[in-house]
């Protein structure tokens, strides 16, 4: 019997055109929209340090010790890559048609002792360009200080300046995921959370007030449970299907790796479908409304597909900062969560926590479900 | 006016939508505004980053490297303890950019500096090879080797850290110039106005064609249908009403967005321009009932609505600047992006921030309302044509 309601299930549920398009379709339009918007920023960090091309102009004709500094800069070395690239004009207008151009980033314009930088916008880049400057300067004064003041320590203060300080260094976790791909995380959770439709839909034919299947269905001697069970089962299955389609067209058709080996990323998805099938029987053993067994569920998901980052990349950080109780009760986040715990620092202590929260969730959903639904009267009429 | 009515009353049921869309909105926009950054300015500012510092030494270099950069960047001081240190949480907050840098000064910091063991002692995160990180990392080096010079020069540490603090106030004196190119869209400007008004294209938008498309599909169904074609209103008159009532709707939820963008960008300086994103969003609204009238000519499933307007509208925001701007896109992107209307509301709302009252009404201003008018109607014609196409193959 179990066999045969699963199998019955599964066809009903791929005949209805809209679970079809919400399940299947929506995702990888959705995707491809996401590859289409940002895909050039995972591939490519817009917040990466590229060269900045800069003008110089020596007003005054001569040029200073600072056309060396930014010299120094335009040559690739072990700690940093090539920050500037240097090219010297004759005269300011020259450099100003070129930076209107955008040919140029900004120009250093050296005149009557001093630097002037001359940009376009606010920004980090002409912030950049006005440090260089700055340290610079900070340097010569030094320098001058050190030889008015204390002229016997000359030896000190060359060795000090060829020293070449460095005090950072950089704390690596080595992950080579993209931030933007929290967007296609959150997109896998709404994907997920889609799947409650497909309960809900389900629960529409076992319910005797509903329709007319599910007066037969709780007409026949069945056992309700196990039927019950066969459906959630069949549901799980397809949006597994669904979001491995998902997982693979944006891992091979696109070519953005989510961080972590695919099965894993497809199990943890497979989860989180049946988290999203759980949520769905809640909300159909709940709500008795046809309107609301579509509404209800559209805007549960669409609410925590929010909050999980879909919309607005690090909302779920801002909320983690400010009321942390919110993500783990999210299942979105949760989901998403994992994935990220997954792909930037592999299987810790929260990353566990993550997959136990939705097993829990589960595990609730079905409960209260079952209680529900059990013994069930309806009025006689 | 009972076809007015019924119309006004049967939205009732899509009551959730409205609220969720709508909560969807006051959550992002109020967000956004906490989170405004301004790039955009006639005059030059540093970029101010925020910084987050664990200062595990808590000496006076430590305090005076931490003075210096609260001078020009936004400090958050996070007090913890060698064991509560946690790198995996300062790495999260950095990599979705509530800190744009961290720094960890670690535990007898100073004498490491004073012995000469410091070499990349204090440890930072940043994004890989950002340009925030490279903009912090020079200024900590700055500071750090001034200090370090006035030491092995001779001088006592009290000496070296005030005379450290005095000169980098004094050099970080730059004159710098911004030179206007005009050109408002390579600007980002989320401290606006208009950043509210950019993203109601896709709350409003999802509303205007969620709602009204449900409506029209229960219009549309066989028994409803029915008991209006045999009731005493003439078609004429039904069909008046009928378009009367979606434009109420369609007016009201759009003088909704319009007032709570007002009411949340009122200190911002481009309030006065309140009139011009007003003309904007009405045109939206004209394209949201166009799109709305086209999904219901398709299908009149409650479900299929849904999806549908997802599917054109949540596709539409993403690519036409509404989520992420169009200055990240890539160029071919931005183009095809240029063939959709959404992305001439976004690109009418950026022409508004950065233009005068006195001369934003201008051809482009008018150019980007007219394509939204013709999209409007594109749609529109489109929903007759498939309805009659509908029509004439239903018998």
């Amino acid at each position: 019997m179990f066999l045969r309601i699963f199998s019955y299930k599964i066809k009903q549920l791929i005949r209805m055109p809209w679970i079809v398009g919400w399940n299947f379709l929506f995702p990888l339009v959705l995707a491809s929209a996401f590859y289409l918007g940002f895909g050039n920023m995972i591939k490519d960090d817009p917040n990466r340090l590229d060269t900045i091309e800069v003008a110089y102009v020596a007003g005054d004709g001569i040029n200073s010790n600072f056309l060396s500094v930014i010299k120094e800069l335009s040559k690739e070395t072990k700690d940093h890559g090539k920050i500037l690239e240097v090219t010297s004009f004759d005269s300011l207008e020259a450099a100003s048609d070129a930076l209107n151009k955008k040919d140029i980033e900004g120009i250093y314009y050296e005149h009557d002792d001093s630097i002037e930088v001359i940009v376009t916008e606010n920004g980090l880049i002409s912030t950049s360009l006005s440090q260089i400057v700055k340290s610079y300067q900070n340097y010569q004064a030094s320098f001058e200080k050190i030889l008015s003041e204390k002229p016997e320590a000359i030896d000190a203060l060359i060795a000090s300046i060829n020293s070449n300080m460095s005090f950072l260094k950089k704390y690596d976790f080595k992950s080579g995921v993209s931030q933007y791909m929290q967007f296609f995380y959150a997109l896998l959770a709404m994907s997920s959370l889609f799947s409650s439709w497909v309960s809900t839909a389900m629960m529409t034919s076992l319910c005797a007030n509903l329709s007319e299947c599910g007066k037969r269905f709780e007409m026949a001697p069945g056992h309700k449970l196990k039927a019950i069970f066969a459906g959630i089962l069949a549901g799980t299955l397809l949006q597994s299907i669904s979001n491995t389609v998902v997982i693979c067209y944006v891992e091979y058709c696109l070519g953005l790796h989510w961080g972590a080996p695919i099965y894993m990323v497809i199990a943890i998805t497979s989860l989180a479908s049946a988290l999203g099938i759980s949520i769905g029987t809640l909300i159909g053993s709940i709500f008795k409304n046809e309107m609301a067994l579509s509404m209800v569920p559209l805007a549960f998901t669409m609410t925590c597909s929010f909050f999980s980052g879909l919309m607005m990349g690090g909302i779920q950080q801002i909320i983690k900062n400010f009321c942390p109780i919110l993500n783990k009760i999210n299942p979105a986040t949760v989901f998403t969560d994992s994935l990220y715990q997954l792909a930037c620092y592999g299987k810790t202590s929260a990353y566990y926590q993550d997959l136990g929260i939705m097993v829990l969730m589960i595990a609730i959903c079905l409960i209260i479900s079952v209680l529900i639904l059990r013994r069930r009267n309806y009025d006689s009429l | 006016m009972t076809v007015f009515k019924a119309t006004l009353l049967s939205l009732r049921s899509f009551l959730s939508t409205i609220i969720i869309y709508f909560l969807i909105f006051a959550i992002f926009t109020v967000v956004r505004a906490n989170f405004s950054t301004n790039y955009n300015a006639d005059i030059y500012k540093d970029t101010s980053l925020n910084v987050a510092v664990v200062d595990l030494d808590k000496s006076d270099i430590s305090e005076a490297l931490i003075s210096y950069l609260d001078s020009s960047q936004n400090i958050t001081k996070l007090n913890l303890s060698n064991n509560e240190l946690d790198y995996q949480a300062i790495n999260d907050n950095v990599r979705f950019e509530i800190y744009d840098y961290a720094i960890v000064i670690p535990e007898g910091f100073k004498n490491k500096l004073l012995s000469g063991d410091y070499k990349d002692s204090i440890q930072y995160l940043a994004s890989t090879n950002s340009a925030s990180g490279y903009l912090i990392s020079q200024k900590i080096n700055t500071f750090l080797s001034d200090i370090k010079t006035y030491l092995d020069c001779g001088y006592s540490e009290e000496e070296a850290i005030s005379i450290s603090l005095e000169q980098v106030k004094k050099t970080d004196i730059v004159e710098t110039k911004i030179y206007s190119n005009n050109d408002y869209k390579s600007t980002i400007n989320n401290a606006s106005i208009s950043s509210s008004f950019i993203f109601s294209a896709y709350s409003c938008l999802m509303i205007l064609t969620v709602c009204i498309a449900s409506v029209l599909g229960f219009l549309k169904n066989k028994d409803s249908r029915d008991r209006i074609s045999i009731s005493g209103t003439s078609f004429a008159r039904r069909n008046k009403e009928l378009i009367l009532a979606v434009l109420v709707i369609g007016f009201v939820i759009t003088v909704f967005f319009f007032i709570y963008s007002a009411i949340l960008g009122r200190n911002q300086p481009d309030f006065h321009m309140l009139f011009f994103y007003g003309i904007n969003e009405f045109f939206l609204m004209l394209l949201g009932l166009g799109i709305a009238y086209f999904i219901c000519s398709i299908t009149s499933n409650t479900n299929l609505i849904n999806m549908i307007s997802n599917m054109i509208v949540l596709s539409m925001s993403f690519l036409c600047g509404v989520f992420v701007p169009s200055e990240f896109m890539s160029e071919s992107v931005v183009k095809f992006s240029q063939l959709l209307p959404v992305y001439w509301f976004v690109d009418c709302c950026k022409y508004i921030e950065h233009h005068s009252a006195s001369n934003v009404i201008s051809s482009h201003f008018i150019e980007c309302l007219l394509i939204q008018l013709v999209y409007a109607i594109i749609f529109f014609v489109a929903g007759i044509i498939i309805n009659k196409k509908k029509e004439q193959y239903a018998y």
